[in-house]
């Protein structure tokens, strides 16, 4: 089961934020300059799907020690995917907008 | 540190209602209103709750940045670099350093920096606080932080402001408590309202038909705002511009990431009249060499950020661009310099 953490309007990312999603797979939205969830509770080999819905391209990437990676730029449109491989927190961050940030605890 | 901002009210909202003027309104196309309306000065100023306003704290703040015995043979201020009437930079290529040295880039603004993320050309600290500390010890000042300390308190007038500023007993002149004063001054620095504003706020006649046409494109072909965004023409992005040289900006900390080789943090547009040359490196002489620049898409190299191209301005449009530009320069009292301890 795909359960989508979009939230359309960039008014719902602060209820975003207060409530960390759980289990599944996830798709993450990019609107207006913000990730559409700021905190995701998930599984090892969950899949993370991210949407670029914005005006400009972003570059998601990652350096925490249990999956660190690089998704490289990524156009308004495009659509990115992650395995999550480990357990571990992950902190997700976009190289170009550094307020753009979202954690992904992965448990097995 | 930054994630655990508060938003704390402060007298901006004073700036933006006695200024407001007698509008002349005009119908507008509902979509360029909703651009418009993205430009919209905000009513307050982001502080940070690990170091909260307080007007002792950014007095205090005020009288250090414009101190030039802080820096090296009480001969640098931050202020040395970062003038009020050069749009808060120095209007040099590169600033000169202590010792006979040359800052490595050029002298960027220090307006509007309260709703940033991180700092410096490079984003190489994630605080004014931080920014500050290494400022102070770094080639531009050359003052380490225990001698910063001893300075400070060989004068008598600091030691009653630094009380006042950080009351609760101890010793209160540290240097960390300097970079805490400056910070919150800082973030007072806000750029002042502009013609633009009137304009976006409903006044047609605060600026020409040429700066409106430059606005938009601006918003479309030019492609600006793609990271020259929002009231402050900024989203404090990393990008390759594609400019010559081989400073790895962002890419020193994101060593790994292609697209952060030669990036460097997007700046304030505003009062952009004042702070020629432009870009990191002070390359840019002149505006319109910024927007020849843009308009030839930089050099083509796997780190250019995806959002330059060429453009394919025209004169008429580069005219625009320019005009618009023009609008975003303060019309207000120019800011103080206090006197000193």
């Amino acid at each position: 089961m795909r359960r989508s953490v979009a939230f359309i309007a960039g008014a719902s990312i602060a209820f975003a934020a207060a409530l960390p999603v759980v289990a599944g797979d996830f798709r993450v939205r990019q609107t207006d300059r913000h990730f559409s969830v700021v905190e995701i509770d998930a599984r090892v080999s969950d899949e993370i799907e991210f949407v670029n819905d914005d005006k400009v391209a972003h570059n998601i990437f990652s350096r925490s020690i249990v999956q660190p990676f690089d998704l490289g730029a990524q156009r308004p449109g495009e659509s990115l995917r992650i395995r999550l491989a480990g357990a571990g927190e992950m902190k997700i961050e976009c190289a170009i907008h550094p307020k753009m940030r979202l954690t992904i605890r992965v448990v097995k | 540190m930054t994630n655990k901002r508060i938003v704390f009210a402060l007298a901006l909202a004073a700036l933006t209602a006695a200024c407001a003027p007698e509008h002349k309104q005009a119908a507008i196309d509902p979509k360029q209103k909703e651009v418009m309306d993205t430009y919209r000065r905000p009513k307050d100023i982001p502080f940070d709750k690990e170091n909260p306003y307080s007007r002792e704290k950014a007095d205090l703040g005020r009288a250090l940045f414009f101190d030039a015995r802080l820096g090296h043979e009480n001969a640098v201020s931050c202020a040395t670099c970062h003038v009020p009437g050069l749009g808060w930079g120095d209007g040099l290529v590169k600033s000169p350093a202590t010792l006979g040295r040359t800052m490595p880039r050029h002298s960027s603004t220090l307006a509007n920096l309260a709703w940033d993320e991180l700092y410096f050309w490079d984003g190489r600290v994630d605080s004014l606080e931080a920014q500050m500390l290494a400022a102070v010890a770094g080639p531009g000042m050359n003052t380490p932080h225990a001698e910063l300390e001893k300075k400070l308190k060989a004068i008598p007038g600091y030691a009653p402001l630094f009380a006042k500023a950080f009351p609760g007993g101890g010793e209160a002149i540290t240097a960390a408590n300097v970079s805490k004063a400056i910070a919150v001054y800082e973030r007072t620095i806000v750029s002042g309202r502009s013609p633009f504003d009137a304009w976006i706020e409903g006044d047609e006649a605060a600026i020409s038909d040429d700066a409106k046409q430059g606005f938009w494109v601006f918003n479309g072909k030019a492609h600006c705002a793609a990271c020259h965004s929002s009231w402050r023409f900024t989203d404090g992005s990393f990008h390759d511009i594609g400019l010559p040289g081989e400073d790895p900006g962002r890419g020193r900390a994101l060593k790994t990431i292609v697209k952060m080789q030669h990036a460097f943090k997007t700046p304030s547009l505003r009062d952009v009249t004042l702070s020629a040359p432009y870009f990191h490196d002070g390359s840019g002489g002149t505006l319109i060499d910024v927007v020849n620049h843009y308009d030839k898409g930089g050099i083509q190299r796997d780190s250019l950020s995806v959002e330059m191209k060429a453009l394919g301005l025209s004169n008429v449009e580069k005219r625009q661009l320019l005009a618009f530009l023009a609008t975003l320069t303060a019309t207000g009292e120019p800011t103080r310099v206090p006197a000193l301890p």
